[in-house]
């Protein structure tokens, strides 16, 4: 039983498929699920992440955000709020929460809001 | 021998410290601003421009969705209010510890009119967003900036320009603004009506208030060929009198050495 417990896991990790690229197109479909986190996204981070040349990951697309989601969400809220390599501070929304920011990050990233 | 070879060792050796040390000048030189902290001691979120070289720690954040909620927060809201597009000047209009401003609630076409073609749109609209817009009435700006990431009140208050020969900057395109007064006023204006308030607040660095809404002096809607092709730069120098007397040719930063960049806009058949 015990096994069981520990090999459950395992066996549905191993299940998952891998993640797979998105091109712009599917990228750009996505929007967050409520309205005025949507408007935020729509109206700042889309015009970067949704354009495969800015060279931003693009939005939903795992096989671009894995690695970046592995140096965990303060680093990535860290990055968002004082800039990173191309991106600037803030990622161009400036009314944005930290709580907003952090919820743009996990949307963008393909993870569950 | 030996000591000709001791020489000629530590001569390579002292040479080799020089251009070492030269390297690590330039490397620590061409080094990174060390981040800004992300909030200050009162817990304020750090705003920084597009460049970096300005940033502040704003006590509020404000997003008015309507010109009566615009009105009121420039009565109530703490001073110096500061508005901001997309951040992308590199002047210090916007570093504020008071209240920074964003229009991007404010977006979206308001009205147009097909025969005077002109397009009335909220301030806060950003150039990315106003150009699918007019094209789906049939009109567009008759310049760009090659950039389309502001805002049009925040690329107009900066007097942003694109690049053509007798084409003017944004600013110059306009033909009737919405202003809201820092005494919480809306006030229009236009070439007619109050003119030397219109002229001024074409670009108005935020010193006579807030745009609301712009009025546009567009074209019908056209086609146009995009060129970038990579040429000798002789041959681009040769070529220049040439490119200089059309009105969309543009040169880039060369790719590489002897190089560069040569962009042609031409308008083709209507769209």
């Amino acid at each position: 039983m015990r096994r069981l417990f520990f090999a459950l896991p395992l066996a549905l990790a191993a299940c998952e498929a891998p993640p797979q690229p998105l091109t712009p197109e599917q990228s750009a479909a996505l929007k967050p699920a409520d309205a005025r986190l949507a408007a935020l996204y729509e109206s700042s981070c889309k015009a970067c992440h949704a354009v495969a040349d800015s060279g931003a990951p693009l939005t939903g697309d795992r096989t671009q955000w894995d690695a970046r989601w592995a140096k965990g969400e303060t680093v990535l809220l860290q990055h968002t709020q004082v800039g990173f390599a191309a991106m600037p501070a803030g990622g161009q929304c400036f009314t944005c929460t930290p709580a907003d920011h952090a919820a743009l990050i996990r949307f963008m990233a393909g993870r569950a809001q | 021998m030996t000591t000709r070879r001791k020489v000629l060792l530590g001569g390579a050796g002292v040479l080799a410290l020089g251009a070492g040390g030269l390297v690590g000048r330039r490397v620590w030189l061409d080094r990174e601003p060390a981040a800004l902290p992300a909030t200050d001691a009162q817990g304020r979120v750090v705003w920084q421009n597009w460049s970096g070289l300005e940033h502040s720690y704003p006590a509020q954040r404000a997003a008015p969705a309507s010109d009566a909620e615009l009105a009121e927060l420039m009565r109530r809201a703490p001073v110096p209010i500061r508005p901001v597009g997309a951040g992308h000047s590199f002047t210090a209009l916007v570093p504020t510890d008071g209240t920074l401003l964003s229009m991007d609630r404010m977006t979206g076409l308001v009205s147009h009119d097909a025969t005077a073609m002109t397009a009335t749109v909220r301030a806060g609209t950003r150039l990315s967003a106003l150009g699918p817009a007019l094209a789906a009435i049939g009109q567009e700006m008759p310049n760009l900036p090659d950039i389309n990431k502001q805002t049009l009140a925040g690329a107009m208050a900066t007097a942003t320009h694109g690049t053509g020969k007798g084409l003017t900057a944004l600013h110059g395109e306009v033909t009737a603004l919405k202003l809201v007064t820092p005494a919480g006023e809306i006030v229009q204006c236009s070439r007619d009506t109050k003119p030397e308030l219109f002229h001024s607040a074409r670009v108005g660095l935020g010193a006579f208030g807030v745009l609301s809404e712009v009025t546009l002096a567009n074209k019908p809607l056209t086609r146009v060929r995009k060129e970038v092709r990579l040429v000798d730069t002789d041959a681009l120098l040769k070529d220049w009198p040439a490119l200089a007397a059309r009105r969309n040719r543009r040169t880039g930063p060369p790719a590489r050495a002897g190089s560069g960049c040569r962009y042609a806009d031409e308008p083709q058949d209507a769209a």
